[in-house]
């Protein structure tokens, strides 16, 4: 309903006299209660503080970006180098720079080890690796092949466990710049 | 009368506030801070939620007042706000947890006037039952408009105000009257002041 035209708060259905319209009579005689002094000191403190870590965050957004555009670029660069060199030391060279960049400092892992999501996530899903592996192994063991449906949720699985891993070590590197 | 109707605010300085001025922005909460509050007091039915929603809906009035398109709708709008912080804040889990402790460990005023009983009365109700009545009967909200707030029908919205309607006559000590639906049955005489809704 278009705000201009809402009829008088004695509802529609609320003709006077009747029980409804006694009901909204006795609501709308109610005397208006003072707003509690302060508030809107508090008001103003509380938008300055969102604002404040509005912009802190879009900051960190930022930083994390050029973070992780730089270390792209690094690795690039590496594997650029190793189209015309020795094909397994650029890419040893490139494990050492990723490695070097995800090294998490002593001091910050011990303020902050672990997200308990990412963790716990990253135990379940090696968990689920793991039985999957025996799967296999007891497969090959009777001489059977390996079936294709659990090769595939393996597949999926180490996908999922190194999105996982990329995850915790970013938070250790916001951590570490911040 | 809905304490918002009551409420007149230049366009001017309802257009500095969607310019995000500051000057603006105190103006608009001096207009409406008591009918927000008495809103969110009579829905919440706790002095210091009442206060907490007061603050989170002026909050998003300075944070969102350049989406603001009408300047002749401000008062509809800080309502509207208003009411989706109550919403909020009757949904979440403590207060459903606070709505189960039951009336007695509910901040209920005391008193024997007449205002003191009716909004004793009010206490009684659950928080979403007081929303029902307050947008109903007060703000003049239409149950469909109730029911799509609530993401429910129209109907869920008669519904809750008939038993809102019902609890209050029992707490008056009242014979509720039959809703127009049951108008088939046999109808009581009405007292001076009968209380059974009809929506």
């Amino acid at each position: 309903m278009n705000e201009q035209q809402r009829p008088s708060p004695a509802s529609p259905d609320d003709a006077p006299g009747s029980d409804a319209g006694w009901l909204a009579g006795e609501l709308r005689a109610l005397p208006p209660l003072p707003a509690p002094p302060r508030t809107w000191q508090r008001v103003l403190q509380r938008a300055t503080e969102r604002r404040k870590a509005r912009s802190i965050g879009r900051r960190r957004r930022r930083v994390g970006l050029a973070l992780a555009a730089g270390l792209l670029a690094a690795l690039g660069a590496v594997l650029l180098v190793g189209e015309r060199g020795d094909r397994a030391a650029d890419v040893r060279s490139a494990s050492g720079v990723a490695a070097r960049t995800f090294r998490p400092h002593p001091g910050i892992e011990l303020a902050w080890p672990q997200t308990p999501v990412a963790a716990s996530a990253e135990h379940l899903v090696l968990a689920r690796i793991s039985s999957i592996d025996a799967a296999l192994n007891r497969e090959l063991l009777h001489g059977n092949g390996a079936r294709p449906a659990l090769l595939r949720q393996r597949e999926t699985l180490t996908e999922s466990l190194a999105h996982i891993q990329r995850h915790r070590q970013q938070m250790l590197v916001r951590q570490a710049v911040y | 009368m809905s304490s918002f109707a009551a409420v007149r605010v230049d366009a001017a300085v309802a257009r500095r506030l969607m310019r995000g001025e500051r000057t603006a922005q105190e103006a608009v909460y001096r207009a409406y801070a008591d009918a927000v509050y008495t809103l969110t007091r009579r829905v919440l039915g706790d002095p210091g939620l009442a206060e907490e929603a007061t603050q989170d809906t002026f909050v998003q009035v300075i944070e969102q007042g350049g989406k603001l398109r009408d300047a002749s709708a401000l008062g509809p709008w800080i309502r509207s706000i208003a009411v989706n912080v109550c919403l909020m804040r009757l949904r979440s889990p403590w207060q459903r947890h606070r709505e189960s402790l039951g009336e007695d460990e509910r901040a209920i005023p005391d008193g024997g006037s007449a205002t003191l009983d009716i909004e004793r009365a009010l206490g009684r109700l659950s928080g979403q039952a007081r929303l029902v009545v307050w947008m109903h009967c007060v703000e003049g909200y239409t149950h469909r408009e109730i029911g799509e707030a609530l993401g429910r029908t129209a109907s869920f919205s008669k519904s809750q105000l008939a038993r809102a309607c019902r609890a209050l006559a029992e707490h008056y000590g009242r014979q509720p009257q039959p809703t127009r639906s049951s108008a088939a049955g046999p109808r009581h005489e009405r007292t001076a002041t009968p209380l059974a809704c009809v929506s």
